[in-house]
């Protein structure tokens, strides 16, 4: 924990460094929000395609003018360079490996979604700064784009779908475990297949529909000629802009990437042993979180968060001294609190086990799903210690 | 006993299956060959020079691959970067987006019972196969599932003319890289040594796993992309695809294999390894090398051919261990590595099932090598049954012939495995101990087990004989007049086998007794065979006595004998005190452990006949049949002497003469013998008129 955080304050008590870990998780969830929302409504813009090309540009000034203007542009770049960030420290802040399938495609997603992005940002975004006189529109930006760059059509029709995957990833693991659930789940769950594929069938009807007025209208094709010039004459600015972002993100990716593999690699050598309530024992290096040493040594250990802390299924009573284990932090504490655990009892994603051994007993079955720990209720029916065979 | 017959087999499937393999390779070499007749040496010049030419040919398309590709590439990269290129990649997203989309929402549900099943507490192998399946329907429902939705939503679009090729191509390899993981993974199931189907090493699983998957899918690549590349006016380019994929593959496989065996060596170190009579380790990588070399040399059907063959042979090696492991008494904790497999594979042997699946699977396994063979060298499968090639034909047959075999195999099995099994129940017989209760069952089940082995085996090789259009109503019609005229010849013969069947039916003897026939020989039984019983005289000759001679049977050995003997007294003696003394004896027998278990009721006497001078007691006992005589012997000697410490003399034998001039008796005769048992007598006597001795009855 200590090793390698660098972007953490070194006000190292305990305490306060959790509490900057939370403050970190709560800031990259909002940050998120603000994207995702700002996608969805992006893509329902183009999803208006499906009806014609000029319904779109008539959208766009209803769903895309809250971002156009200065403080929309600055919360939704600063919610991207958070994210960004954000998202490199959490990669570098992992100790292991022991990710779910999902939480392994939203990572993956998050790493590529920079530089698959940057190239629509900077024509769309960027290049308006430049040059004030270009206003680019959908018709425009899509006869770009199916004439004339077919290839960056091509990576901008895959980052729909990445980013789209990695926000619904987090969004969805975010909601599924709030009471609320019950209400919206029907809703937000056909809307996240909806929005992308609506909106991608938008982006090809609209894109046909932007080449048939390209061949047709003369007029049109003078002002592309013009819009098209301008942007030639912006062509190195932005790529030297482009290529400076792309640097530096990929030194900070590296760096994070590096960092990881460091802390995986670390204190291999020493071990740490944990014992379950059914006799098997096993053991893992030192600063691992107990669900991690589970999830290793293929343990069957109920997650439904992947260890952030939200769920409490990883509920765990230690059964031996707990001086080897890290103390309970804010995250931890707010969790207990909310599904009533008693004392002795620890998150097995919160607690890691630094030094020695501990006995523990897994307090929720394997198989508990999200809706059970959403029941207000659910937590009173947890199993204690004494009741597990 | 199962098991030489049952590999047997598996290696005549495999012969069957070689010969096939052999026969097909010739054929096709003939037909690339010219067609006129070549001797063995030109055929091996010719063999040479097409292997120089393939060499050539493989040469020339790595020299000219890489500017295929490039100009390939440069073609794909144009026609992706175009609007209908666009709308490809965007259908082709939505259809993803669908398919992932609609498996992801599957497991949102699947999830909880996938969880079940691995934190089950396994208690038995059939509970683990149970689970493991279950495991495998979750999982195989969700590719199902993502399988059906994109071929659903796949019609929905209407693709650019000229792409759907490039969409069924990558849909198809992520398919076929799903399927393959999907199955490696149930079978070997890395990390979850619980749920594996097969005995295979489990810290090797998943390296196996990954092997698998790599090799099927870099197979899925040549197969699939190769034809797109030759269609794509790229013919060098796919045949170094093609060499690119066989090289890639067979490293893989040999390093799986070394990695495999090296595992397995360094994890017994604690135990002193002894060093095989064969190097089997070797075996593996030769075969491996092999197949590829002959993929160099002679091209993708000669090295399939070989590869069936290496991998039929391989899989037979291992089957028994395979089938047998479902059956096994496992560790089913979660203990990593930890699941060992209980070594006891004659107990398992001995059981119906797993027997059964044995020789199923044998069978199967060399009709899918036969069948991959023969997909391999391209016979197209639907036309063969109507085909009016001899050897086609013959094929045809030699399937159905093995079809046959394997069903009287597996009759042939599931009578002989009870049969085996209640024998070895029964244990070993012992001529010359005591007659065990199923002596009978030990003498009928070998029969009937030869008897259904002659009857399977006829009905097989008659079928066998039809199957290949052999008429064989003649040979059954002449077989019944034949049986007709042997039956007449061999009356004796047949009289002696049915009689010999009523024989052992009614249980009339078993090997053991001791019998007397009514043709005056008797004996110990000691060989029950078809027509005769051999009866081993006390004597020590050995009587053969067919069944139709035999008669009237006196058999001294079932359930209980009754031994008298009678034991003179002189007259003088308490016949009440007598009886009690034997009383006691029979008492005191009881109690010696040795006799008792042979006693059934225990000795007594009673008065049995009062004679001048002599009083007769009877003494009687019943023990188990044949012994008799022993506890006679010991009941002697401990009547002696009790009655001696009683002061009780046995009868002296002198008879008492009245002297009719004097009247008066010669000598008494209690006193006689009180004087005889002291000191030796000494006078001679005159021969006893009545020998007092015991009597047999």
């Amino acid at each position: 924990m200590s090793q390698g955080v660098a972007l953490q304050r070194p006000r190292s008590t305990p305490f306060n460094r959790g509490r900057l870990k939370r403050l970190l998780f709560r800031l990259r969830l909002i940050s998120g929000l603000i994207l995702i929302v700002y996608v969805a409504m992006h893509l329902t813009n183009l999803a208006i395609g499906l009806h014609s090309l000029h319904a779109m540009e008539e959208a766009r000034h209803v769903l895309l003018f809250p971002w156009m203007s200065w403080p929309g542009t600055a919360l939704l770049m600063s919610a991207a360079l958070i994210h960004a960030i954000l998202g490199l420290v959490t990669v570098s802040l992992r100790r292991s490996l022991t990710l779910s399938r999902t939480d392994w495609v939203q990572m993956c997603l998050g790493l590529i979604t920079p530089p698959l992005l940057l190239n629509h940002v900077a024509v769309a975004g960027i290049l308006h700064h430049i040059d004030p006189d270009f206003r680019p529109d959908y018709t425009f930006l899509l006869s770009v784009y199916w004439n004339m760059a077919p290839k960056s059509a091509l990576q901008q029709v895959l980052v729909v779908v990445v980013v789209w995957i990695h926000g619904s990833i987090g969004l969805y693991n975010w909601l599924i475990l709030k009471p609320v659930w019950r209400r919206i789940g029907a809703f937000v769950t056909p809307l996240l297949f909806f929005v992308p594929i609506l909106g991608l069938l938008g982006f090809v009807r609209g894109g046909k529909e932007a080449l048939a007025r390209l061949a047709a209208d003369g007029q049109w094709q003078d002002r592309m000629r013009q819009s098209l010039d301008m942007m030639t004459a912006a062509k190195p600015t932005l790529e030297l802009v482009q290529s400076a972002i792309l640097l530096i993100y990929g030194a900070l990716a590296l760096v994070a990437c590096g960092v990881l593999i460091w802390r995986i690699l670390e204190r291999q050598r020493m071990r740490v042993t944990a014992t379950y309530e059914t006799g098997q024992t096993v053991s893992a290096r030192p600063a691992l979180s107990l669900l991690e040493i589970s999830l290793l040594n293929n343990v069957p250990h109920a997650n439904i968060c992947s260890g952030r802390g939200r769920c409490g299924t990883c509920l765990v009573a230690v059964m031996s001294d707990a001086s080897g284990l890290t103390a309970i932090s804010e995250t931890e504490a707010q969790t207990l609190k909310r599904i009533h655990a008693t004392p002795g009892q620890r998150l097995a994603c919160q607690a890691r086990l630094i030094k020695g051994s501990v006995k523990i007993s897994r307090l929720f079955p394997f198989h508990v799903d999200a809706a059970f720990m959403r029941d207000p209720h659910g937590p009173g029916e947890t199993l204690s210690a004494e009741q597990r065979p | 006993m199962i098991r030489p017959l049952a590999r047997s087999i598996g290696m005549i499937g495999l012969a069957a299956m070689t010969a096939n393999c052999v026969m097909f390779a010739n054929a096709a070499l003939a037909q690339q060959a010219a067609p006129q007749s070549h001797s063995e040496g030109r055929l091996l010049i010719h063999a040479l020079h097409s292997a120089n030419y393939r060499l050539g040919q493989l040469g020339t398309a790595l020299v000219n691959a890489p500017a295929e590709f490039a100009t390939v590439w440069q073609n794909a990269s144009q026609a992706s970067a175009s609007t209908d290129g666009i709308v490809t990649l965007t259908y082709w997203l939505i259809v993803m987006l669908i398919g992932c989309g609609l498996e992801w929402y599957y497991w949102t549900y699947a999830a909880s019972s996938m969880r079940v099943i691995d934190e089950t507490l396994i208690q038995s192998a059939a509970q683990a196969f149970r689970l493991a399946l279950r495991r495998f329907v979750l999982l195989a429902a969700g590719l199902i599932l993502f399988t059906v939705s994109i071929s659903g939503s796949l019609t929905f679009f209407e693709w650019p003319a000229g792409y759907e090729n490039a969409v069924f191509t990558s849909l198809l390899l992520i398919l076929s890289l799903r399927v393959t993981w999907l199955l490696a993974d149930t079978v070997l199931a890395p990390g979850r040594g619980r749920f594996r189907l097969i005995d295979v090493e489990p810290r090797c699983a998943a390296l196996w796993v990954a092997t698998v998957v790599a090799v099927g899918m870099l197979l899925a690549i040549s197969t699939i992309v190769g034809p797109v590349l030759e269609q794509a006016q790229a013919p060098d380019a796919a045949e170094a695809l093609h060499i690119l994929t066989a090289s890639l593959g067979a490293i893989l496989v040999l390093a799986a294999v070394l990695r495999h065996q090296y595992v397995i060596a360094t994890g017994d170190e604690t135990e002193h390894r002894k060093p095989p009579k064969f190097p089997v380790e070797l075996l593996l990588p030769l075969m491996i090398a092999a197949v590829f070399g002959l993929w160099l040399v002679a091209g993708s059907l000669a090295s399939t051919l070989l590869a069936s063959v290496f991998i039929v042979s391989i899989i037979q090696w291992h089957l028994r261990r395979v089938i047998f492991f479902f059956w096994s008494e496992r560790d089913f904790t979660r203990s990593p590595g930890g699941v060992t497999l209980h070594e006891d594979v004659s107990a398992i042997a001995s059981r119906l099932a797993p027997s059964v699946a044995l020789s199923v699977a044998r069978y199967g396994v060399c009709v899918v090598g036969i069948a991959a063979a023969l997909l391999a060298v391209g016979v197209p499968i639907s036309e063969v049954e109507n085909s009016q090639n001899a050897v086609t034909r013959f094929v045809v047959h030699l399937f159905g012939v093995t079809g046959l075999a394997l069903v009287t195999h597996v009759a042939w099995v599931a009578v002989r495995v009870p049969i085996d099994q209640r024998i070895r129940e029964l244990g070993p017989s012992d001529t010359h101990g005591r007659p065990n209760p199923n002596a009978r069952l030990m003498t009928l089940l070998p029969m009937l087990r030869m008897a259904a082995g002659v009857v399977f085996g006829l009905m097989l090789v008659l079928s066998a004989l039809w199957t290949f259009g052999v008429d064989v109503t003649p040979l059954l019609a002449g077989a019944g007049v034949f049986g007709l005229a042997l039956g007449f010849g061999a009356q004796a013969l047949v009289r002696d086998i049915i009689s010999g069947i009523f024989y052992l039916a009614e249980d009339v003897f078993r090997v053991g007794e001791y019998i007397e026939s009514g043709n005056n020989t008797k004996g110990t039984v000691e060989r029950i065979t078809l027509r005769t019983v051999a009866l081993r005289h006390q004597n020590g000759p050995l009587h053969f006595v067919p069944y139709g001679s035999l008669g009237s049977v006196r058999n001294n050995s079932r359930d209980w004998s009754i031994d008298k003997f009678n034991i003179p007294l002189p007259v003088y003696v308490d016949s009440e005190t007598v009886r009690k003394i034997i009383k006691k004896v029979g008492e005191s027998m009881m109690e010696d452990p040795e006799i008792s278990k042979l006693m059934l009721e225990p000795l007594k006497a009673k008065l049995y006949r009062i004679d001048p001078g002599v009083k007769i007691f009877r003494c009687k006992f019943r023990s188990a049949p044949g012994n008799q005589f022993e506890i006679r012997t010991e009941a002697y000697r401990r009547i002696e002497q009790s009655l001696k410490d009683a002061g009780i003399p046995f009868a002296a034998g002198t008879q008492v003469l009245i002297n009719e001039a004097t009247g008066l008796p010669q000598l008494a005769a209690p006193q006689r013998t009180a004087i005889a048992t002291q000191s030796a007598p000494s006078e001679p006597q005159a021969p006893p008129m009545q020998q007092p001795q015991a009597q047999l009855s």
